[in-house]
């Protein structure tokens, strides 16, 4: 493959890496072997081939490349169980086709996220950096704050929902300025 | 829509995405999904929002992880040699210690220019094979009096220090390395314009960010795949907001080797930007490897060291 081509993918992997890598995090089991498909799918894209350079079909071509690594990843481990039902795949390859659509919006929502994150108490960022940074599990979090793990869920959802009302007061804010 | 319905939405997203779905639950999430818009668009918030408060609270993206499992699968392999080899030590009643290959111990000559040494030829570990037996470790290097530690990092346990935080590259098994035995190996560096290099990169704190004086020596052992010619190093030095970077050309591959660096021969990244001068702030160490690809690099035992007055 020539400088040029393996330049060119590289590039479309720059333009795509936000949403590969969440679609990555949605279909695989955990955040570690998210990370790790994750980079096995750059390899993949940059020694392709015959796939897409630079075509508003992108998109949904490396999320296919991504979903049949994750198959492979779990069926190589007998772990098919940990694979959401096809069902589930397809709606989410639907649910990132609808929203690639939206991706200003989500730049700006991710751009309002540094500042909603600030206001919030040192020991609810612990909590969030644990579940969502280093990929522990409610449980784990709930034992180590000497909670039950349905309440620790419960927390983490009114956070999640407390960041998200934040996000969008924000942006409104912003629009009317 | 109303809030408790988006309220269950978000309680099965946050159930799936630890894997405690019953089939049940499956099914209802996949008949919201199919039905509802909000519900999709939820399910995508839940992990776009959930990818960037894990990059924005840790001060690393989780995409930057190394690539060892999607390149290579050796280290694992070594692992369960090594593993196989301690277990029959112990069935068949073996009396010898059984201790990890080491890498060479730092071996300082300050001031220097970048500069590579291979270990001597009792320290060197050679590629993929099973891990020596020995009865006491090789013997150490003398340590030059004359330099003092600012920081020093192996990652034997498998944990980042407490001075510093990792935001490129992971902690993995060594790759001629057994039992207990942790490097660090490097990531897609997405900060790359041109292609992507496997890199490390460590975030200096505490303790460990500290300020620049001549005659620093940067040190580090590394293993370098066959085939890889040259590593970087660079530096962010907070006080001129610039890398400051050098290249080490001419490593040893297939073995482990010690680099050192004197921070003095650094050069400002871009043609026009200041020298590193005393008492300009270090606080982020960037070791560079090869393009990504199948060939690897590993680093451990990182240490900087100022001289002594």
């Amino acid at each position: 493959m020539s400088d040029d081509v393996a330049a060119q993918r590289w590039q479309l992997l720059l333009r795509h890496r936000k949403m590969l890598a969440d679609y990555v995090r949605c279909i695989a089991p955990t955040l570690p072997e998210a990370e790790d498909i994750f980079q096995e799918v750059g390899l993949l894209v940059l020694n392709h081939k015959t796939g897409p350079l630079d075509l508003p079909t992108a998109g949904a071509w490396l999320r296919g490349v991504a979903r049949n690594v994750v198959l492979q990843h779990l069926r190589a481990q007998g772990r098919q169980r940990h694979l959401s039902s096809e069902e589930i795949l397809d709606l989410v390859d639907r649910t990132w086709e609808e929203e690639d659509a939206e991706a200003d919006i989500w730049n700006d929502r991710r751009a309002a996220l540094t500042a909603c994150l600030q206001q919030l108490g040192s020991s609810d960022q612990q909590i969030l950096k644990e579940r969502y940074a280093d990929g522990a599990a409610s449980d784990a979090i709930a034992e180590r704050l000497r909670r039950s793990p349905e309440a620790m869920r419960m927390k983490i959802m009114r956070l999640r929902q407390a960041l998200s009302r934040c996000i969008s007061r924000r942006l409104a804010t912003a629009m009317g300025d | 829509m109303d809030d408790k319905e988006a309220e269950q939405d978000l309680l099965l997203l946050a159930r799936r995405d630890e894997g405690l779905l019953t089939a049940e639950e499956e099914a209802d999430l996949a008949r919201r999904l199919r039905d509802n818009r909000e519900t999709r668009r939820r399910m995508y918030e839940h992990y776009v929002i959930g990818n960037e408060i894990g990059t924005l609270l840790s001060g690393r993206s989780w995409r930057l992880r190394p690539a060892v499992e999607a390149a290579s699968r050796r280290p694992r392999t070594a692992i369960w040699i090594g593993a196989a080899l301690a277990a029959s030590i112990v069935l068949t009643g073996g009396m010898m210690a059984w201790k990890r290959p080491r890498r060479p111990p730092p071996e300082v000559v300050m001031p220097g220019n970048p500069a590579v040494e291979t270990p001597a030829p009792g320290h060197s570990v050679p590629p993929m094979k099973l891990p020596k037996l020995v009865t006491a470790p090789p013997p150490e290097v003398p340590r030059p009096t004359a330099a003092a530690s600012v920081f020093h990092f192996d990652f034997e346990d498998g944990t980042v220090p407490q001075t510093a935080s990792l935001t490129r590259g992971g902690i993995v098994p060594c790759p001629a390395g057994a039992e207990g035995g942790h490097c660090l190996t490097g990531s897609m560096n997405f900060d790359e314009p041109e292609y992507p290099r496997y890199t490390v990169s460590l975030r200096l704190a505490g303790s460990a960010r500290t300020s620049y004086a001549p005659g620093m020596m940067l040190t580090f052992s590394y293993w370098a795949d066959p085939g890889i010619k040259e590593l970087g190093v660079r530096l962010f030095v907070a006080a001129k907001r610039e890398h400051h970077t050098t290249k080490i050309k001419g490593i040893a591959t297939g073995t482990w080797a010690r680099a050192q660096i004197a921070l003095a021969d650094l050069v400002p990244m871009k043609p026009t930007g200041a020298v590193i001068e005393p008492g300009d702030l270090v606080e982020h160490l960037h070791i560079t490897g090869p393009r990504v690809g199948k060939k690897l690099f590993y680093i451990d035992d990182i240490e900087l060291l100022r001289p002594e007055p």
